[in-house]
């Protein structure tokens, strides 16, 4: 899984880093995707940190990577 | 044949939930079926970028047409469920046609909440994209008076958006001030502050017993009837006093209907059928009905878990938990609610440092000495922060007992 953030789209709703504190970030109210391609245990979090994206600033690239 | 899940309402919930079932691995058929001409959207917008036309339907599609094709799921939009049949598993449609599933997920919504008099010229609510171009070419004329009847989450953003475009705006607000219902007197002084510093009349302990088009072809459109008998009239006026669960088409059917779509903790209706989004209302293992929910977050995650439940089945199912989360984009600043304030009163309030003073917020609510809830006010980083400590079971408690500091 490989995840890509459009800066200019987020709204710094931090709806990913309260589905996948691990995987995102938002130091100064712009999304920080701290692992970009997730391990395995940490996707599903992953997942959901893009689908509740209120802003749809996260997208899943590419689902095997 | 291959198994299908069917999908009543085709918006944030119904398009998450089928997302939430091929993301579980259910390859079988999906029908999204809603009763709208548009593709799934998004609605937060439409009392923001949308109605101010910084965004159009493009901005606010919920999938994308290219997600729409890899999710493989069968849309049927500007169809109506009109019954189902939860011993038989089948659907009825307004087209005359009927629809056997397997799993059902209800994801039906909630619609505007109106006066006696409805809709009509000069009168307007906002539920819907239709609603939000509407309203928006009404509002895009500059210098005319608008009326808000209710000053909740709608009608204060819609104050915002109606101010930024050049109107003069009243509101009128049934409680103590903005947002009372949800968040309490001691937020909604705030609130008003706010609304107050925009240049917004806000007229508090309104009672409104109608609005209605205004008679003869002058430019006040609209006239809102007091409880005392006293007309205003305005150009515009918006009818913001909350929604109303879209239950009537389950009236004949062995589902519990009762001010919402009665689920259970794991968003279970019936054996086969789930619930998710703003008709739901979850009645707890003791039996007690909790209020719905009418939030972008809490519908989405309900989409999901309401989705895994339905696949792995009542036995296997998990509980839909979690602190709720709610933002409101108004008057620049951004209001964050985290967990329940309905659930408790403000016990702590503590001022940011945002300028000048007074502007920004946290409020701590409690039951006793459990906390339910917190609320900011243009504090970003310190609703972040609690969120964050929330993902971690044993934080949380902590966070609930306040045996934990709050992130400055």
């Amino acid at each position: 899984m490989k995840i890509e953030a459009d800066l200019a789209a987020c709204l710094a709703y931090g709806n990913c880093v309260a589905a996948a504190p691990d995987v995102y970030d938002l130091p100064d109210q712009k999304v920080e995707v701290l692992l970009p391609e997730p391990p395995p245990e940490l996707q599903a979090a992953a997942r959901k940190g893009v689908r509740r994206c209120p802003a749809k600033a996260l997208r899943i690239v590419e689902e095997q990577a | 044949m291959r198994e299908t899940i069917a999908i009543v309402g085709a918006s944030l919930a119904g398009a998450r939930a089928a997302e939430a079932l091929r993301d579980s691995g259910f390859t079988g058929r999906v029908v999204l079926i809603g009763d709208e001409p548009d593709q799934p959207y998004d609605r937060p917008p439409l009392s923001k970028q949308v109605l101010t036309g910084e965004w159009d339907e493009d901005d606010i599609a919920l999938v994308s047409p290219q997600d729409w094709d890899d999710l493989d799921v069968t849309v049927r939009l500007s169809t109506r469920a009109i019954g189902v049949d939860v011993s038989r598993r089948g659907l009825q449609l307004d087209d005359g046609s009927s629809l056997s599933y397997d799993g059902l997920i209800i994801a039906t919504g909630a619609r505007a909440r109106t006066f006696a008099t409805g809709t009509g010229p000069g009168v307007h609510v906002l539920r819907t994209l239709a609603d939000a171009h509407r309203l928006g070419s009404a509002l895009a004329e500059s210098g005319q008076s608008i009326g808000i009847v209710g000053g909740g989450f709608i009608g204060s953003e819609v104050a915002y958006a109606a101010k930024a475009l050049g109107n003069s705006v009243t509101v009128l607000e049934r409680g103590p001030g903005p947002m009372a219902q949800v968040l309490g007197e001691r937020v909604a002084v705030e609130l008003a502050a706010l609304q107050a510093a925009h240049d917004v009349d806000l007229r508090t302990d309104v009672a409104v017993s109608d609005v209605r088009p205004a008679a003869g072809d002058g430019r006040s459109r609209a006239e809102v009837v007091l409880g005392g008998g006293e007309v205003m009239r305005f150009d515009e006026v918006l009818v913001s006093i909350g929604a109303v669960p879209n239950v009537e088409w389950l009236a004949s059917s062995a589902l519990r209907v009762e001010g919402g779509l009665v689920c259970d903790e794991s968003l279970f209706a019936a054996d086969g059928v789930v619930g998710a989004g703003d008709v739901v209302r979850i009645v707890d293992g003791d039996g007690r009905l909790r209020h719905r929910i009418e939030h972008w977050t809490d519908s989405a995650r309900q989409a999901e878990v309401a989705a895994a439940n339905l696949l792995s089945g009542r036995e296997n199912a998990t509980k839909f938990g979690g602190l709720g989360y709610v933002w409101s984009d108004q008057f620049k600043v951004r209001i964050e609610v985290i967990g329940d304030p309905t659930a408790g009163t403000v016990v702590e309030d503590v001022p940011g440092n945002a300028e000048p003073a007074g502007t920004s917020w946290l409020f701590r609510y409690a039951r006793g000495d459990e906390t339910v809830a917190f609320v900011t006010i243009a504090q970003p980083k310190v609703a972040l922060g609690i969120r964050r400590l929330a993902t971690d079971p044993a934080a949380l408690s902590r966070l609930r007992a306040k045996d934990v500091s709050l992130p400055a």
